[in-house]
């Protein structure tokens, strides 16, 4: 008790007196059985408490992972489709102008295994119309076309084949693309490379012939090995050397291709936006493009 | 009770050893009645218990321990009816057991308790605020400022209740003394 005037200090005075008196008194207890049920109760609570514990640890984490579950297959179900996969590819065009040749594909097809990787075989089932030419082009080519075109590329006319198509097919446009690409007759006869083609859709996890995108696709992969090979040895110099892919654009342009030399261009652009062109050329873009 | 709070069983046990005698005296001396205390002082720890999980460490334990004590009691008057003082059903040699049994005492204190059993006597005269405010410092060891808390007055009111108890009380056992 604080106490420091002296009416305190008569009080405590006055305190001590009486609780001397009184102290006899301080005897009385409660009974024993008083005392047990207290204690008894004390315990239960504790108990339940420990129990409540028990259970609702594991069922806040059940709740967090079926809620966390929820919610990213609800992101990746609302995510729009193409957004991410241009935008890397357009990083990397950006790499691409900063890197030495040597480096220029590698964060891409770095990202394309991540790619697949982290897809979700639901969204792989749901459309697998991009997913080999997703492949295809990731593996190999350094433009980044528009990838909506890959499923009306099947279905459209022989001239514009090549640019729907893997872009094996596509960088070799100008003579095996109308043969190389028969999105209108799968059924024709294999030849010698059977076996191959056969191994190479063993090794893509699909099953060929499904939908007329993969249908292009696997034609695509009947070139002789020997063709594939060149094919992407100069697609991926194309990434690295400008001048050789407006060549080759060229080419197309005297061959009459113009339809897929104006792809090319485009897709040029996209990777060299300050890359000067040739008059020939830029007369196949639009004007704010030259 | 923050260990018991978090769980730990045999704190309670402790602080229960610690509180139980005092309370049990505050409860009996306030409802006077035997029964009705242990009534009273069961009603008070099961308040205890229950509300462990919302303790915050805002005064002393005792502070807290007589605030729900003296609401259990207040609640305990307000469940009977004034006039029901004594009910026709409980044991008229209770109210004596309140003293204590003087048998049970070492024949060399007998004077003690005597005078111990007066100043009770005395105690039940006073009014119940000067009663309350002699008990919580008594039996709770709370100083002024805890038991104007526990209370709901100022210090000085506190003080005051106190001190006319304490005043009343020797008188009351100086009065005995001379009738003796």
């Amino acid at each position: 008790m604080k106490q420091t005037s002296p009416e305190d200090r008569d009080l405590e005075k006055i305190s001590s007196e009486v609780s001397e008196r009184y102290r006899p008194n301080a005897q009385d207890e409660p009974p024993a059985r008083l005392d047990a049920a207290v204690l008894a109760a004390a315990r239960r609570e504790v108990e339940q408490q420990r129990r409540r514990r028990n259970w609702q640890m594991p069922a806040s984490i059940a709740a967090m992972l079926v809620i966390g579950v929820s919610l990213v297959l609800i992101v990746r179900d609302n995510e729009p489709p193409l957004q991410s996969l241009e935008q890397p590819a357009a990083n990397e065009a950006k790499l691409a102008k900063a890197a030495p040749p040597h480096l220029a594909m590698k964060p891409q097809s770095k990202m394309n295994s991540d790619l697949h990787r982290e897809r979700p075989s639901r969204e792989r089932s749901a459309r697998p119309d991009r997913e080999p030419i997703l492949r295809e082009e990731m593996a190999a080519a350094p433009d980044s076309a528009p990838r909506e075109k890959a499923a009306a590329g099947a279905a459209a006319p022989p001239v514009q084949a090549p640019a729907s198509a893997p872009v094996e097919a596509r960088t070799t446009a100008p003579v095996p693309a109308p043969a190389a690409a028969p999105a209108q007759a799968p059924a024709a006869p294999l030849k010698g490379d059977e076996h191959e083609q056969s191994q190479m859709a063993q090794s893509r996890d699909y099953s060929p012939g499904k939908n007329k995108a993969e249908e292009s696709t696997v034609a695509a992969a009947r070139l002789p090995q020997s063709e594939r090979d060149e094919v992407r040895k100069q697609a991926g110099a194309d990434a690295a050397k400008p001048a050789d892919w407006l060549r080759r654009i060229d080419d197309l342009l005297r061959v009459g291709d113009e339809g897929t030399a104006r792809e090319q261009l485009r897709d040029f652009r996209k990777q060299f936006p300050l890359y000067p062109l040739p008059q020939r050329l830029q007369a196949l873009l639009p004007p704010d493009q030259h | 009770m923050l260990r018991y709070r978090d769980g730990d069983a045999a704190a309670f046990e402790e602080l229960y050893g610690r509180h139980r005698g005092g309370v049990f005296r505050y409860v009996l001396r306030q409802v006077g009645l035997r029964s009705a205390a242990e009534e009273v002082f069961q009603e008070t720890w099961m308040k205890l218990i229950s509300a462990r999980a919302r303790y915050r460490v805002e005064a002393r334990f005792a502070t807290f321990l007589y605030h729900v004590a003296r609401n259990c009691v207040v609640d305990y008057f307000r469940r009977k009816t004034p006039l029901h003082l004594i009910s026709l059903d409980d044991d008229p040699d209770e109210a004596i057991q309140v003293a204590g049994p003087e048998r049970d005492q070492p024949e060399r204190a007998v004077a003690l308790r005597q005078s111990a059993a007066k100043l009770l006597n005395a105690l039940a005269l006073l009014p119940s605020e000067q009663r309350e405010a002699f008990l919580l410092h008594e039996e709770g060891g709370l100083t002024l400022d805890e038991i104007a808390s526990v209370t709901g007055t100022g210090r000085e009111t506190a003080k005051s209740r106190l001190r006319y108890a304490l005043a009343k009380l020797r008188e009351g056992i100086e009065h005995e003394a001379d009738v003796a």
